[in-house]
């Protein structure tokens, strides 16, 4: 036990575990480091939100990566499954009482099974087709919602708000001296967030993980190696929505209001926007997706502030603009998202001292400037670690050897 | 790697969680030991108590608002933005509000209630604001006014008609427009007047706005024995050309749109030009905007009635409407005046106006006092004085009547909504102390 507990892996996961655990409690921990410069930054009481923000979207994005990132079925009505999740989650707190463990786990299940039969057109639909059909389940949604035979819940257009219901989120009453609202509810996304992260980890790493891999990769060969292409491609969509499902009811936990144009069109493409620029088909791109969502009005507020006031240049109206073009460079500089990024890193070292680098445009040319001095210094970086470029990538992500060589 | 096998795990982390849950609650105790009671500022139920300054220092006072900057709905926050920047530039350059400088923190909500939770926790819990004011749209307001009501801060003049912000009355809360209750009935009494007994086609966006128009108009109508037909759209669909054929099957005399500018403008397009029904329109003041007028097409929206409650930014011989055109030139970032910059503007002046009433020593408390006294004044682009009381916290109560107005005089032609017609007071003014 004291050895494996001693291993560098189980140190790490232990220190995150801790990190994770204590993170709402820092900033009146640490409160002397608040002025400091990027400290200052985390312990700002509003991350402990912002954190069960990112909880609650890691949940939800790494529902979306198993579908479209694992197993190749792109959906654009992803939301309305979230939605669907959230619904029933409210339902069933603000309307007949349920704990909110019991909420969650019926809200997962039913949309679990929701999104199994959903699955079923799926089977003979790919591609652009199902994109399509998917989206037609987002765009159909409110209109459903807002129907007089389910408004008795729903509440039509009005929607659901927990404060105006009578059951605001409030932490239970054995906790309430120890944790506040704001630390309760990062601690009721956080947790599952936890858990569903585990879980996509095994799920991926298992014979279905395999299977779901083989299916995106090519349906026909799958077929031939003996993989029931339609089971695994419903299980998938059952899977995700279980996710979605599971995401969407946290997220109403913490949100307390939710109506029909909650999950709209827009955060649909939202969501698969950002599992795209985290990074297809890996848990750390899901990680990353989560994190950009959680704060990506933040990061173009950020560069917005770059441009001085007074200006005539009117950045805010450019917004949009600043939004899309960030994305646009970003899938254009990494198509594998910045978890793709991130694996590459010790690649990318072994061509800069293997001298097969090409760089085009300005980048080439600063490149061919700065690459003596870089190469001095990553010589001798490289043979202190030789072990960098391991088996284990490669399996983490069979498709890109091949279009990754193609690019360099 | 492998797979994380749980079972092991669970153990650890349930450890952990134990142990850390313990020692934070020692940690917590000790504080509460030495400061009393620290929960103390917080305050409950939409009244902040006595004292709380939260954002206020001698030299600045922290503002917040939560504007669509980005997406389908920017226009109107980028607009209402670049007014309340000048505004509170001028206040700035004017000495301030006792001394103290206004400084105004926007968050970009998109127009989503998700987004809006979020910058407005981040304005209330990291840049710890002294009130929001003016925050935009039924939709993000609907997300986060019971969060700033349980959180005691004050969130005033919002920008939203729905009648559940201001009805009940929370002392935290107020608001700028005039609830859609009051204006469809009031466009409901000018349909009763000038179209009686002729059948109402209502396009109605199938939300909570479009629902209280239906419910104002129907009250309105009443002395007119209109029947009303009502349509309703989503507000993904853009495109209402079924809805309004529909009302011309039905043989409709008059129609009456509830809608935002897009669907508003399709459904008047569709009518006068796809189906050449000239049917009279009448529109929600939400509506009476510049950019409808080049949406819609001046040869179809020529006519068409609506409401407003303030001058708007034509009418440069309002000498309030004239100040804010030299505001804008000063400090506007060259951004053109129209009534969108003129409602921003507009709201800054208000809350200037209730910061000093508040006195030099400002607390939240103060601010939400002033704010219900505020009686008798006339901001400078009202069309009559403002007022709030305790129990109403809707400040306009008096509107005019407009009509699409094109003139074609000029190259290109001119669009505006002129006023006609006397003052409608929709609300008994009460007599100042």
């Amino acid at each position: 036990m004291t050895r494996t507990l001693l291993r560098p892996r189980t140190l790490g996961l232990v220190l995150l575990g801790l990190l994770i655990l204590g993170f709402p409690y820092f900033n009146t921990m640490f409160e002397f480091m608040s002025g400091w410069p990027l400290l200052g930054w985390l312990l700002d009481p509003f991350r402990v939100f912002q954190a069960g923000r990112f909880g609650v979207w890691l949940v939800v994005l790494m529902g979306l990566n198993l579908l479209t990132g694992y197993n190749g079925q792109i959906s654009l009505g992803y939301a309305a499954f979230v939605a669907v999740g959230a619904y029933v989650a409210a339902i069933l707190m603000t309307q007949y009482g349920a704990h909110v463990i019991v909420a969650v786990l019926a809200a997962g299940a039913f949309t679990g099974v929701v999104g199994f039969l959903v699955g079923a057109p799926a089977l003979r639909l790919s591609g652009p087709y199902l994109a399509i059909a998917t989206l037609a389940l987002v765009i159909a949604l409110p209109q459903v919602l807002k129907h007089d035979l389910v408004s008795d819940w729903t509440h039509a257009s009005q929607g659901i708000n927990f404060y105006e219901q009578g059951t605001p989120p409030v932490t239970p009453g054995v906790l309430q001296d120890r944790v506040d609202t704001n630390q309760w509810l990062y601690y009721c996304a956080i947790v599952p967030a936890v858990i569903m992260t585990i879980m996509a980890w095994n799920i991926t790493r298992s014979r279905m993980g395999r299977a779901f891999l083989a299916v995106r990769d090519t349906e026909l060969g799958a077929e031939h190696m003996g993989v029931n292409v339609a089971l695994y491609k419903m299980t998938a969509f059952g899977i995700s929505s279980f996710y979605a499902g599971v995401g969407g009811a946290l997220f109403v936990f913490a949100e307390a209001v939710l109506g029909p144009s909650t999950f709209d069109v827009t955060v649909s493409i939202t969501m698969l926007v950002m599992v795209v620029l985290g990074g297809l088909g890996s848990i750390l791109g899901s990680i990353f997706a989560a994190a950009i969502m959680a704060m990506r009005v933040e990061i173009v507020d950020a560069i917005v502030k770059l441009v001085p006031r007074g200006t005539e240049l009117r950045v805010d109206a450019l917004r949009g603009a600043i939004y899309g073009g960030l994305l646009v460079i970003a899938i254009i500089m990494g198509p594998w998202g910045l978890a793709g990024a991130v694996r590459r890193l010790p690649r990318i070292k072994d061509r800069l001292v293997a001298g097969k680098f090409r760089f085009p445009g300005v980048s080439g040319m600063v490149y061919q400037a700065v690459r003596p001095f870089l190469l001095r210094r990553l010589r001798g970086a490289k043979s202190a670690d030789p072990s960098r470029q391991g088996g284990t990538e490669a399996r983490d992500e069979p498709h890109q050897k091949g279009g990754d060589t193609h690019r360099l | 790697m492998a797979r994380i096998r749980v079972g092991r795990w669970a153990w650890l982390l349930v450890f952990a969680l134990m142990a850390a849950m313990l020692a934070f609650s020692a940690c917590k105790e000790e504080k509460k030991g030495e400061e009393g009671t620290p929960q103390a500022t917080k305050g409950a139920g939409g009244t902040p108590s006595a004292g709380n300054t939260t954002g206020v220092t001698d030299t600045q006072i922290l503002l917040g608002t939560h504007l669509p900057l980005s997406g389908y709905a920017a226009a109107w926050g980028v607009g209402l933005k670049a007014g309340m920047d000048a505004q509170i530039a001028y206040v700035n350059d004017n000495g301030g509000v006792y001394g103290r400088k206004l400084k105004l923190i926007v968050g970009d909500d998109q127009y989503t209630g998700p987004l809006a939770t979020e910058v407005v926790r981040k304005l209330v819990e990291s840049d710890k604001v002294f009130a929001i004011m003016g925050g935009l749209g039924t939709v993000p307001d609907s997300a986060v006014y019971k969060y700033l009501e349980t959180n005691g801060v004050p969130d005033v003049l919002l920008l939203a008609g729905l009648t559940k912000f201001t009805d009940p009355v929370v002392k935290s809360r107020s608001g700028y427009l005039v609830d859609y209750i009051n204006e469809g009935r009031i466009l409901g009494e000018y349909i009763a007047k000038n179209f009686p007994g002729k059948k109402v086609g209502f396009i109605e966006q199938n939300d909570e706005f479009g629902q209280e128009g239906e419910k104002g108009l129907r009250e309105g109508v009443k002395d007119g024995n209109n029947e009303v037909v009502v349509e309703s759209f989503e507000t993904t669909q853009n495109d209402l050309a079924a809805q309004v054929q529909r009302l011309k099957n039905q043989n409709v005399e008059v129609m009456a749109i509830y809608a935002e500018p897009i669907q508003a403008t399709s459904a008047i397009k569709n009518a006068h030009e796809t189906l050449s029904w000239k049917v009279p329109i009448v529109i929600t003041g939400v509506d009476a905007v510049e950019i409808v007028g080049a949406l819609a097409g001046y040869d179809n929206i020529e006519g068409a009635v609506s409401v407003v409650y303030a001058h708007q930014a034509f009418e440069k011989d309002v000498p309030g409407i004239a100040q804010h055109w030299d505001i804008m030139a000063k400090y506007g970032a060259g951004k053109t005046p129209d009534n969108l910059t003129l409602v921003g503007a507009g709201i800054v002046e208000i809350m200037t106006k209730i910061l000093q009433d508040a006195g030099p020593d400002l607390t939240r408390e103060k601010l939400l006092d002033a704010a219900e006294s505020l009686c008798g004044w006339t901001p400078s682009a009202s069309i009559a004085p403002v007022n709030m009381s305790p129990t109403d916290h809707r400040p306009n109560e008096v509107e005019v009547y407009v009509r699409a107005t094109v003139d074609r005089s000029t190259d290109p032609p001119t669009f505006t909504w002129q006023p006609f017609g006397d003052l409608i007071s929709f609300e008994s003014t009460p007599k100042c102390p």
